[in-house]
């Protein structure tokens, strides 16, 4: 049996003297060993100058005992201090409930069964989908059912009422109107019964069973407004008791009453009833869902909360794995701001888990920045679509190569999922952590051709930034999101990484403020600043992504449900949200290949004494039919100029891509322009742009993933290394770019 | 309009022969269209090739099973990433036509 060593660090972004800690699974193995390495450059293969780390001498370098460390995946609340529960003689619990994966195992819905000690009580569904109730009882436990399925993505309003004096309990299933035509019926059972409170947990949990540290029979589906009230009610009284206002005759009698509606930006459960049981949600449920009660009257939570009162919870939600700490580092300052990991090593598998050093606080050490795009990371984070989609391959023109560190998130769904995958029960994946062991953040790809492990190929531009002598920090999404364009100030050059899909508002805001006063960027990617993401500031390490108006079920958030738990903004594509990608960086995304990359071809805006100082010691007229990203500068995904979304009219296209494949089919936007006219230039092709900005500085633009691939083709010398180098130093200079005064200049 | 689907005709070497020269690149329509069938070929699992030694050995796996295993088939093992795109574009065309294009490829020479 061969060993299996993963890890992840409870933060990626650090300064000196910060701590990091390190948290490690290994199995089949005695010990293990860490090092802390600086990163260079990622595994190219023979065909590339081959993979560069350097050791750090740091303390924490050592060989550790092994253990392995579970992950407790699937969402649920904890509502820990619900003692008064014990004290209820009768009692009925109601809730609205909406399941999405009936009939496959019990699913917990509310209660504080304790399945190991099987104590306790709870309302849940039974394997067969139906309304069950079950509680402990003298020695034994009671169990009962009524035995009729519940439909899938329907919703139904769920009881039981436990009367002691009749010792009697009675199960309400019963249809809410959803305006669809159905043969749901309503249905009531009584059962004899009796509670024996000895030994029940003080805690209650929705939509999973706990015993206090582990959580089981997690519910796939919508909960909305669970209540509890301290007595047996009639049909009628349940019928009434999800109403915005109580009738009087129930009012005395609420015990708890839950409003999801409350403190959806949060991880906060707010009982609004006499008792105050608030609770915390674990695992990142989707918020801001369509309550039982959505009209349509409103599509966004902030504006109709009482409508937006449910929870979409997942046996497969995931946003902290809590594992136990194995070592801590306290990073150095001989740490310069760079691209760092802890390399983990076990008998016969080696993982990495990388994070990024900035500078001081207040003392950057470089004029260029290199912004890591950890909100993609994040996206993409245990993409198990590329390995198990049958329409890979299709997709991408080439089969699908993976290796056995990939191959984990197959065998251990419990690591979690990415954004670019479904739920178990088929709803689209919100959000997405870094908490947890990630397969594909890791310098050595199993194809790094493929944008999965967008990690790896931004390795190739830190390459080429140390190939060129000169000095750059580092800092991350997720830093220039909370810092805002503070994080930027001081900075003359901000260069991107391969594949800045997702941004948010703010990350948008810093660079186009960046830009507008003298900042110079360097969008080294394709298929940039794409997807709106939000962040949470009390959430560290994690994105919510709601695509919104996708036309795909694994993808589209469901209707109403396309604005932002975290932040309450409409999620999206930035061209559909007033923000296209164009507007900051000249080009925008049009078409995705991954079978073959091109060149460029130099046009006569090439030739403009405005972008001389590029062409330096470039003769060629074809750039970049060379690299280690399927054989060209030019691919993978590719951006072009597109001036209705937002380029500059004063934009040069100084090369155009040509001859892509037909794998790079056109997406909508360009089938809408039309056929190409004779002597247009191909509607799939990448253009290499650049423009100044008012206030002094410019933005240069390449609009390709593949482009990184080329830096180090023939020993660092060739003409896109020349012709970025180029950039990067005219760039650096101090002096000012002046926006182009008059239509000649243009 | 009536759109009919494609239908790949196994016994099209012509077809084969301009994937096997050329398992990347630009491809005739016919045979795009006739890829994108192949590619959607997963009776068995979903084939996908597993590096076994980095940069040098690549073998053909089979997702298979609930929930999805990757399942060797070190009979199909590689040294050479475009050799292991013509293997397998062949035992996909057997899969969706029924004919071993190999063995016809062979008799027509």
């Amino acid at each position: 049996v061969k060993s299996v060593i993963v890890g992840y660090s409870d933060r990626d972004s650090v300064r000196p003297g910060d701590r990091i800690a390190f948290k490690v699974s290994c199995e089949n193995a005695p010990n293990y060993r860490a090092d802390i390495v600086r990163l260079h450059r990622p595994d190219t293969g023979p065909e590339g100058p081959g993979y560069q780390e350097t050791e750090v001498n740091a303390a924490v370098n050592g060989t550790y005992p092994a253990r392995a460390q579970k992950i407790n995946i699937g969402s649920y609340i904890r509502i820990p201090d619900a003692g008064i529960i014990h004290r209820l003689n009768s009692f009925t619990v109601v809730l609205a409930v909406w399941p999405t994966n009936p009939g496959t195992t019990p699913q917990a819905l509310i209660g504080n069964w304790d399945p190991g000690q099987e104590k306790g009580w709870s309302l849940f569904l039974d394997g067969n989908g139906a309304l069950a109730f079950q509680c402990a009882r003298g020695s034994g436990k009671l169990e009962c059912s009524t035995g009729v399925s519940l439909p899938p993505r329907c919703w139904h309003l769920l009881a039981t009422s436990f009367d002691a004096e009749a010792k009697a309990v009675t199960l309400h299933q019963l249809p809410m109107s959803d305006k669809r035509v159905s043969l749901n019926q309503p249905l009531s059972i009584t059962q004899a019964a009796e509670i024996d409170h000895a030994g029940g947990r003080a805690e209650l949990s929705i939509a999973a069973w706990s015993d206090r540290n582990v959580a089981c029979n997690h519910f796939d589906g919508k909960i909305d407004r669970p209540r509890i009230f301290s007595r047996a009610m009639t049909s009628a009284e349940i019928a009434a008791s999800l109403l915005d206002q109580w009738p009087p005759q129930i009012e005395d009698s609420v015990v708890a009453a839950w409003n999801f509606s409350v403190g959806i930006g949060t991880d906060e459960i707010i009982d609004q009833g006499p008792n105050r049981l608030n609770g915390l949600v674990v695992n990142l449920p989707a918020r801001g869902q369509t309550g039982f009660n959505w009209s349509g009257r409103e599509y966004c939570w902030q504006n109709a909360p009482s409508e937006y009162g449910a929870i979409h919870f997942h046996s497969d939600d995931l946003y902290d794995a809590g594992w136990e700490t194995d070592f801590t580092l306290t990073v150095g300052t001989e740490m310069k701001s760079g691209i760092y990991a802890a390399r983990l090593r076990s008998t016969d598998h080696e993982f990495y888990v990388p994070f990024y050093v900035r500078p001081p606080l207040g003392n950057r050490t470089a004029d260029a920045v290199f912004l890591i795009p950890s909100a993609t990371y994040l996206a993409y984070a245990n993409n198990r679509g590329r390995i198990l989609s049958p329409a890979t391959d299709y997709l991408i023109g080439k089969l699908t190569v993976v290796d056995a560190t990939d191959l984990l998130i197959v065998d251990r769904p419990e690591y979690g999922l990415s954004t670019y995958d479904a739920h178990r029960d088929g709803s689209s994946v919100n959000y997405s952590s870094r908490l947890r062991p990630v397969s594909n953040h890791r310098p050595k790809d199993s194809d790094m051709g493929m944008a999965y492990n967008n990690f790896a190929p931004d390795l190739l531009i830190v390459d080429w930034l140390e190939q060129t002598g000169v000095q750059f920090d580092v800092l991350t999404d997720e830093d220039l999101h909370h810092e805002g364009a503070k994080a930027l100030e001081g900075y003359r050059v901000v260069v991107t990484g391969t594949h800045p899909e997702y941004a948010s508002l703010s990350m948008l805001d810093s660079l186009a403020h960046f830009t507008s006063n003298g900042g110079r960027l360097m969008y080294l990617g394709g298929n940039g600043f794409y997807w709106r993401v939000a962040f949470r500031s009390d959430k560290p390490g994690c994105i919510e992504l709601r695509r919104a108006q996708v036309n795909s079920p694994r993808w589209n958030p469901g209707l109403g449900q396309y604005f932002h738990s975290f932040s309450g903004e409409h999620g999206g594509l930035w061209r559909d949200l007033g923000r296209a990608p164009q507007m900051l960086s000249g080009v925008g995304f049009v078409a995705q290949g991954f079978d073959c990359s091109s060149h460029y071809r130099r046009s006569d805006d090439s030739n403009n004494p405005r972008v001389k100082f590029m062409f330096d010691g470039i003769e060629d007229e074809v750039l970049g039919d060379f690299g280690l990203l399927r054989g060209g500068a030019a691919g993978i995904e590719i951006d072009r100029v597109e001036a209705r979304y937002g380029t500059p009219s004063h934009a040069l296209v100084v090369a155009y891509s040509e001859n892509h494949t037909n794998i790079y089919e056109p997406f909508e936007d360009v089938v809408a322009m039309g056929q190409p006219l004779p002597g247009d230039r191909p509607p799939i092709r990448a253009d290499l742009v650049f423009f100044e900005c008012p206030g002094g500085g410019a933005v240069f633009s390449v609009g390709s993933i593949a482009y990184a691939g080329s830096l180090s083709h023939n020993g660092y010398k060739n003409n896109i290394n020349q012709l970025t180098t180029n950039v990067l130093r005219r760039f650096l200079a101090a002096e000012r770019f002046y926006m182009p005064s008059h239509a000649s200049d243009i | 309009m009536e759109v009919e689907m494609y239908v790949l005709d196994g016994s099209r070497i012509d077809l084969a022969s301009e994937f096997l020269e050329r398992p990347y690149g630009i491809h005739s329509p016919e045979l795009k269209a006739a890829l994108d069938q192949l590619r959607l070929v997963n009776p068995n699992g979903k084939m996908i090739l597993v590096c076994t030694v980095p940069s040098q050995e690549w073998v053909l796996a089979e997702i298979k099973g609930a929930p999805p295993h990757a399942v060797l088939r070190h009979e199909y093992t590689f040294n050479d990433l475009t050799e292991a795109e013509r293997a397998i574009f062949k035992l996909r065309w057997c899969l969706l036509t029924g004919v071993d294009i190999e063995k016809l490829l062979q008799s027509s020479k």
